[in-house]
């Protein structure tokens, strides 16, 4: 089989480890050896080992090219667009989820969700978003009486739970 | 315990059917959404058990228990999402065998090893009770650290494919795993001003982002789960008949000393308090995979695989109890859990539980055994029509699992700020499925990092800074043996395959 081409997108990771790392070990500078010896230990070993494929990957690189190519990451280029637009509700669920609460937040999110990835149909993903958003209020709210934050919806269900007791 | 009295302990715990069977089905449900444990559900139920009689409260929280280690194993087989952190190995070779077509076989495979293993270990717990206790005194942060780095050795099995990247991987996973205050003092190391980060990293955001969030975002680029197109060659969707159960029972038959010997692995460590299923799982994992005639097989979606991590994941159930019931020290937060609802009634936990309440203390693991019996019935019927979740297109899947794991990741500490953690991973993961950094090596680095950290310290503390103390104890010596022998035998193997080589 023929070896994959390396590129710098393989050297995301192992530059998050390092950026991390330096950070933990900058953290724990003023701490006692009990609190960073084990961070200092590993830590010390990952920058070995980071150092060790950075030079790896870079003679590779020399050798067959691949600088600042990051296609890896975003390839299939048809995916691109349903993983970024999916990225993006998901954080945008996440930012609103205290204003909108539970229920209306994920029927927005999942509506949209399904229409970034190609599900035919107003209705039908209208319909899909409403059930899984009404399924998940009743369980996470409702059944197992999680805090999550409420919205409009959680406070419409429970002042009919209230007024039907 | 004498035949009598397990005769009547037993007849006993069949009455109470009527209260095994929805702690059972409860406990499926509860094992398979992620973000929910065993725990948190018995922690919202406790007005219930504490309102019920102790006896019946038990035969509810252990059936319900047991049924959280068996349901977590289900999405991870299937989806790739752990609903449990014991369950997260059982992705290493179940994920791939439903890639393969063979969803169904590999549930059943789960099954019957959570099932058989979580049997085993319940009747050796009741047969050797007043030993099993003593064996938890025996386990000491020394020997908890050697036990440790047997998971830790995983990341270098994983590592085999490319060394450098799979250590990166599980080192960049054990630095994550201590995040948070240190163990000693309470210094904040590494929070970037979080105080949500105080606590280090919550578990089950972690799992959900590297894990479900990750992997959905790289189903993105296929319409099924199994193979490519509904219907294209090659593509074997399970699902339609018994045959894949039958097989995985046949497998499962003529690898049962595969299922006794993990579910024992999970049984000792489980009787260890803080040690839990995620530990053992990868323990029995890694042992599987040391001890294999064919190594490189793990991973890919081998059936050992699935059964070693079920093995060990179950079998922890019965050992969680131990100390808690001969020793009054909750062996996990469950059992901690449980505890609250035994003192409420009055019981006194410890070796004297033994002689003055027999049938309550015994009775605990009877109620169990039988949980386990009902379990084979409720279960066995439903995978061929779980199995069936990978027919649904993606362009459905990735929607549903990104955003509803999401909220699943604030029910663990109820913090909005954890769906942004399972964000970040989620986008971490991706990157390392897209490159080849292995998810399992980093998750593997934040499960058991922290653990091992404490025990790490802990000990150095007793020992005043002095490391000879790691060898201070004939077990945790043996257990040094026994971790050189691991290590090694893989590399002997090797070396006689080498050896071989020429003359064939």
């Amino acid at each position: 089989m023929q070896s994959r081409r390396a590129t710098a997108a393989e050297l995301v990771i192992p530059l998050l480890a390092l950026g991390f790392t330096t950070y933990f070990l900058y953290s724990v500078s003023g701490l006692e050896w009990e609190a960073k010896a084990n961070g200092v230990i590993v830590g010390s070993l990952l920058i070995v080992l980071v150092c060790a494929q950075l030079v790896r990957q870079g003679m590779a690189m020399a050798r067959r090219g691949g600088w600042l190519d990051f296609t890896a990451l975003f390839e299939p280029r048809d995916a691109l667009l349903k993983r970024l637009g999916m990225l993006a509700i998901t954080i945008a669920f996440v930012a609103t989820v205290p204003w909108l609460g539970l229920g209306l937040g994920l029927f927005i999110a999942l509506a949209a969700g399904f229409a970034v990835m190609g599900v035919h149909g107003v209705k039908h993903v209208l319909l899909v978003s409403f059930i899984i958003a009404a399924a998940c209020t009743l369980l996470f709210t409702v059944a197992l009486d999680s805090s999550l934050p409420r919205g409009p919806v959680e406070d419409l269900l429970f002042l009919l739970l209230r007024q039907a007791r | 315990m004498t035949w009598d009295l397990f005769g009547q302990l037993f007849t006993a715990q069949l009455g109470l059917w009527w209260i095994i069977w929805p702690g059972i089905l409860l406990g499926i449900v509860v094992g398979f959404l992620p973000g929910f444990n065993a725990e948190n559900t018995l922690i919202m139920l406790l007005p219930l058990t504490l309102a019920m009689p102790v006896e019946h409260a038990f035969a509810f929280m252990t059936s319900l228990y047991c049924a959280t280690h068996l349901g977590g194993g289900i999405p991870a087989i299937l989806v790739r999402i752990p609903g449990t952190p014991g369950a997260a190995a059982t992705t290493l070779d179940g994920y791939p065998l439903t890639q393969q077509g063979r969803g169904q076989f590999a549930l059943v495979l789960s099954f019957v090893a959570s099932v058989f293993s979580g049997l085993i270990a319940c009747l050796v717990t009741i047969a050797m009770l007043p030993w099993l206790s003593a064996m938890g005194l025996y386990l000491r942060s020394v020997e908890m650290v050697v036990i440790m780095l047997f998971g830790l050795t995983l990341i270098a099995v994983i590592a085999s494919k490319d060394t450098v990247k799979g250590l990166i991987a599980g080192l960049f996973g054990l630095m994550i795993g201590m995040i948070g205050t240190d163990h000693i003092y309470n210094a904040p190391r590494a929070t970037f001003g979080f105080l949500e980060l105080y606590d280090g990293v919550p578990l089950v955001p972690a799992l959900i982002g590297l894990f479900a969030v990750g992997e959905a975002l790289m189903m993105a680029e296929r319409k099924l789960i199994a193979g490519g197109a509904p219907g294209a060659a090659g593509t074997r969707v399970s699902g339609h008949d018994w045959g894949q159960t039958f097989e995985a029972f046949r497998y499962s038959v003529r690898h049962w000393w595969h299922i006794v010997w993990t579910g024992l692995v999970g049984l000792v460590i489980g009787i260890v308090p803080g040690a839990g299923a995620s530990i053992a799982s990868f323990v029995a994992y890694q042992q599987s995979r040391m001890w294999s005639k064919e190594p490189e097989k793990y991973g890919t979606g081998e059936p050992k695989g699935v059964i070693a991590a079920e093995g060990g994941n179950n079998g922890v159930c019965s050992g969680t109890l131990v100390p808690m019931m001969a020793l009054g020290v909750p062996g996990g937060s469950t059992s901690a859990v449980m505890m609250i609802v035994l003192q409420y009634h009055g019981m006194t936990m410890g070796p004297t539980l033994f002689s003055e309440n027999p049938q309550l203390a015994y009775g605990v693991f009877v109620g169990m055994l039988l949980s386990y019996l009902f379990m084979i019935l409720t279960i066995f019927p439903l995978a061929r029509y779980m199995s069936r979740i990978v027919l649904i297109e993606t362009t459905y899947l990735v929607p549903i699992i990104i955003l509803v794991t999401v909220v699943a990741a604030f029910s663990e500490r109820q913090y909005v700020f954890d769906m942004g953690i399972a964000i970040v991973f989620g986008i971490i993961g991706y990157i390392a499925h897209k490159t080849e950094y292995h998810v399992a090596a980093i998750l593997i680095g934040v499960v058991l990092g922290p653990i091992f950290e404490k025990y790490l310290v802990r000990a150095l503390r007793l020992s005043e800074g002095d490391p000879r103390i790691f060898f201070s104890s004939p077990i945790a010596n043996g257990l040094w043996a026994l971790l050189a022998i691991s290590l090694l035998v893989p590399v002997f193997r090797a070396w006689r395959v080498k050896q071989k080589a020429p003359a064939t």
